[in-house]
């Protein structure tokens, strides 16, 4: 999901502190404007009959947040990849927001924002689409950034040559190079999407849920039906259909057509075809349905971008000449109430944060930093068990072309699956057959659930690593006649070690994100849980019990613990990723880079 | 004779309709020659290079080393790369070594070998040097050295110079002519693959004029100019201008 982080970024730290306090201050501000108590809705059906109807809902709002998505990407994007400055803030706020759960603690507050807007349909939706938005977006944005400023130099000087600028630089030179990675990235997006959906789609807020109708409710709900190994099956079943009926129709053309977007020197014998491709360009009912979509959609930017004569976009380009004096007070103007808002949240935030901790502490509290360290052990026994598998299998496969390119099929497709959508079958198996008793049983369901949000982060992460190991070395390796093992430990180990790394990354933000769902689970009307994070911050949003540990929590106790619970969190994984990961990443970027 | 492809051609199999790359290709390699192939871009000299060293199975036809048919990689070739395609991570010492290792050396003697070769093709000083601080030309040495080190009875070279400034070519070329000379080294037979015909008159004892879609031999020109050869001499002008001519009618 992450993409490297560039040298700069990484020397940006003063930056990144900042960047995490104020969005922590931020969410304090969110949460304390947001915080009061909500009516119980529920919009979800939960019938067989309109499961169809369910899967259309979801598929809207995911369309929908993705397509926010790729604006925020684009826009965040190339304006901080023309401004370094403002990029030595934007870059740490994205790598933050990428790397901690939002899913995990940004229901409560927006199910609030829901009640704001009376409760009604409207409203739900779109927090709906807001929370999806939160987990598809900043990798995008991060892949867009890194991709225009790795836009070959002898391109970037041909087009000042020629004197391509704005809105045609942007159309021919920028937007172009970016669209490998962030198809790549895009696909990455809707995997991260399907898998928060269940969270986005029933937003619970002190012990009231409020569910709207679609795949994600219909799933968490089956959990608690009558019959709930039956719908649980079917719940997945649909998603399944859903998820590769995208990956057939969407992503596979799309990921040939955008082969010619790559800047390679070397010619690849293996081009990819696409008989659908060749459908959508050629067919003639999709050549109509193009035509009107495209010839009414360049109408409509001829009319907005003469009406604008481009000042909107020259705000995202990189600037050329010095501006003049209306554009200067402007500038003076926003940059003004820029820090006005920034201070305002800052006080709100502080002002909330304090108000909200002030004699509600909970004695759930002092458990926060033990939940964190049991759920840390977790997420890395998964971690450890999920190479343990994918790695020999990626070495078996790394020279069937064919078998490597089904397998990030088949990694996708098993990565959307949320991780609640699979409780009904661990229960099942561990916990109600094989009686493992209630600690060991809920212990191994969690870290089955748990591996699922992690293990497919390093399978396709060397999936890529593989990929992008150049055929001449491989043919320098088998010319040399070197064995199974010299060529692993000589070419291949060495070549996917930065890509393994910011799989590692990547896949333990997917573990914390799946601590929730993992660590206190909800099956048949009866609740599994086990000490840690995921289960504390369940309990902070009232999905989940206190039980033994405290007596129930007040509506303001689940506040301040959610506050701190979330803010430790943070903290943690910030800490965490600069001190250990982001070092690690820079070692292994700058030790094992292939450059020619 | 040391090698023979006996109606070879090589296909292809994409998603789409397969691609012939080369038809029906037959060429006989003896012993302590040096053979350049030349012709267009996408003719399929590459190719024709890597059914040589085995790195693919031809699609029809056999290919012959030492008159027993081919199966897999040929040991007993070195290849060197346009790209040099040397491991970013290991040290000019440990790319050299690293082949003579898959050869089952005993350490001690990879590492003299390694040393020899160092110093054949003028790296001393930069056995712990990083591919990455070297400049282009030096690192074709270094892939020179890794393909010499394990003393091959066939050099392939795969336009080894063209990634190359003209000058350091010039200095390059000289030199393998120099150790393709050197009677005490192994080295006798080279197949380099080039677009410059100029260079390939200059190095080579026969050309192999590849050309058309898919790639067929359209020529065999003997280069009967005594060593050292002089650019100038008409001798010379005469084979570069009838094999433009040759690619031109094709």
């Amino acid at each position: 999901m992450a993409a490297d982080v560039t040298t700069d970024a990484q020397r940006s730290s003063v930056g990144y502190w900042v960047g995490l306090v104020l969005l922590l201050l931020g969410a304090a501000f969110l949460a304390g404007v947001l915080h009061h108590p909500s009516p119980h809705y529920s919009h979800a059906s939960g019938v067989i009959w309109r499961l169809p109807v369910d899967a259309a809902w979801s598929v809207l709002r995911m369309v929908a947040a993705y397509i926010l998505s790729l604006a925020f990407a684009l826009i965040v994007g190339i304006y901080a990849a023309g401004r370094p400055r403002s990029a030595r803030f934007i870059i740490p706020i994205l790598d933050i927001l990428q790397s901690i759960p939002i899913v995990t603690f940004f229901p409560a507050a927006l199910a609030v924002a829901v009640d704001l807007m009376g409760g009604g349909k409207l409203g739900m939706n779109i927090a709906a689409i807001l929370l999806v938005f939160t987990s598809m977006a900043w990798n995008m944005a991060f892949s867009v950034y890194e991709n225009i400023r790795a836009i070959p130099r002898d391109i970037q000087e041909c087009a000042e040559a020629m004197g391509i600028r704005g809105t045609q630089r942007l159309l021919t030179i920028s937007i172009p190079s970016c669209v490998p990675g962030l198809l790549y990235n895009s696909i990455v997006s809707w995997t991260a999407g399907w898998f928060a959906l269940t969270a986005c789609e029933i937003l619970t807020v002190g012990n009231k849920s409020t569910a709207l109708p679609g795949l994600g409710s219909f799933i968490a709900s089956a959990n608690n039906s009558k019959n709930p190994f039956v719908m649980g099956l079917l719940g997945v079943g649909v998603l399944l259909t859903v998820v590769v009926g995208i990956e057939i129709f969407i992503w596979r053309p799309l990921g040939v057509w955008a082969q010619r977007f790559r800047y390679e020197m070397t010619v690849s014998t293996m081009s990819r075809d696409s008989a659908l491709l060749r459908w959508y360009q050629q067919g003639r009912f999709p050549r109509f349905f193009s035509r009107v979509l495209v010839v009414s959609l360049h109408r409509l930017a001829n009319v907005i971008f003469n009406r604008m004569r481009g000042s909107s976009l020259r705000m995202i380009l990189p600037r050329r000449e010095a501006p003049g004096h209306a554009a200067r007070a402007m500038a003076g103007a926003v940059r003004v109430v820029g820090w006005a808002v920034a201070a305002g949240v800052c006080i709100g935030g502080l002002y909330y944060g304090i108000s909200t901790l002030q004699g509600h502490y909970s004695p759930l509290v002092k458990y926060i930093p033990l939940a964190i360290g049991l759920s840390f052990i977790r997420i890395a026994v998964a971690y450890l068990l999920s190479l343990m598998w994918t790695v020999p299998l990626v070495l078996w496969a790394y020279r069937k072309p064919r078998i490597l390119r089904g397998l990030s099929s088949v990694a996708q497709v098993l990565a959307s699956l949320p991780a609640i959508s699979l409780t009904f079958l661990v229960i099942n198996i561990f916990v109600i057959h094989l009686r493992l008793g209630h600690f060991w049983g809920v212990e191994i369901a969690g870290e089955i659930l748990l591996m699922n949000g992690v293990q497919w982060y390093v399978l396709f992460n060397m999936l890529g690593g593989l990929s992008r190991i150049p055929g001449d070395l491989i043919e320098a390796c088998d010319a040399m006649g070197l064995s199974r093992w010299k060529k692993f430990r000589n070419l291949l180990a060495p070549a996917i070690l930065p890509s393994l790394l910011t799989g590692t990354v990547t896949a333990f933000g997917g573990g914390w994100n799946t601590l929730v769902f993992s660590e206190a689970i909800q099956y048949a009307g009866r609740q599994y849980s086990v000490m840690g994070i995921g289960w504390l911050l369940d309990v902070a949003s009232g999905s989940a019990l206190p039980g033994h540990y405290a007596p129930p929590l007040s509506s303001h106790q689940q506040g301040a613990l959610l506050l701190v619970g979330a803010g430790a969190l943070m903290i943690f994984i910030v800490i965490f990723n600069r001190l250990v990961w982001r070092r690690l990443q820079a070692w292994a970027s700058d030790r094992f880079r292939i450059e020619y | 004779m040391l090698m023979k492809l006996d109606n070879v051609s090589k296909i292809y199999q994409t998603d789409g309709p397969p691609a012939t790359v080369l038809a029906d290709i037959s060429l006989d390699i003896d012993s302590n020659e040096f053979i350049c192939i030349v012709g267009p871009s996408g003719s399929g000299k590459s190719t024709t290079l890597r059914l040589i060293n085995g790195l693919m199975p031809p699609s029809t036809g056999k290919v012959y080393f030492k008159d027993k048919p081919m199966t897999g990689i040929n040991l007993q070739c070195a290849m060197v790369f346009q790209n040099f395609a040397l491991l970013p991570w290991l040290t000019v010492a440990q790319n050299i070594t690293l082949g003579l290792e898959a050869r089952n050396m005993p350490r001690t003697d990879a590492m003299k070998k390694t040393a020899l070769y160092i110093d054949k093709v003028g790296l001393d000083g930069f056995e712990d040097a990083y591919p990455r601080e070297l400049s282009g030309g030096m690192k074709q040495r270094v892939g020179l050295a890794r393909a010499l080190a394990i003393e091959p009875e066939l050099l392939l070279m795969d336009e080894p110079f063209s990634a190359l400034d003209p000058l350091t070519s010039i200095n390059l070329r000289e030199e393998l002519l120099d150790i393709w000379a050197d009677a005490n080294l192994a080295v006798s037979t080279v197949v380099m693959v080039t677009h410059n015909i100029e260079e390939a008159v200059e190095l080579a004892d026969r050309v192999v004029l590849v050309a058309g879609r898919p790639g067929r031999i359209v020529a065999n020109i003997n280069v009967a100019i005594p060593r050292p050869r002089n650019k100038n001499s008409d001798a010379f002008t005469r084979y570069v201008d009838s094999i433009f001519s040759l690619m031109a009618e094709c």
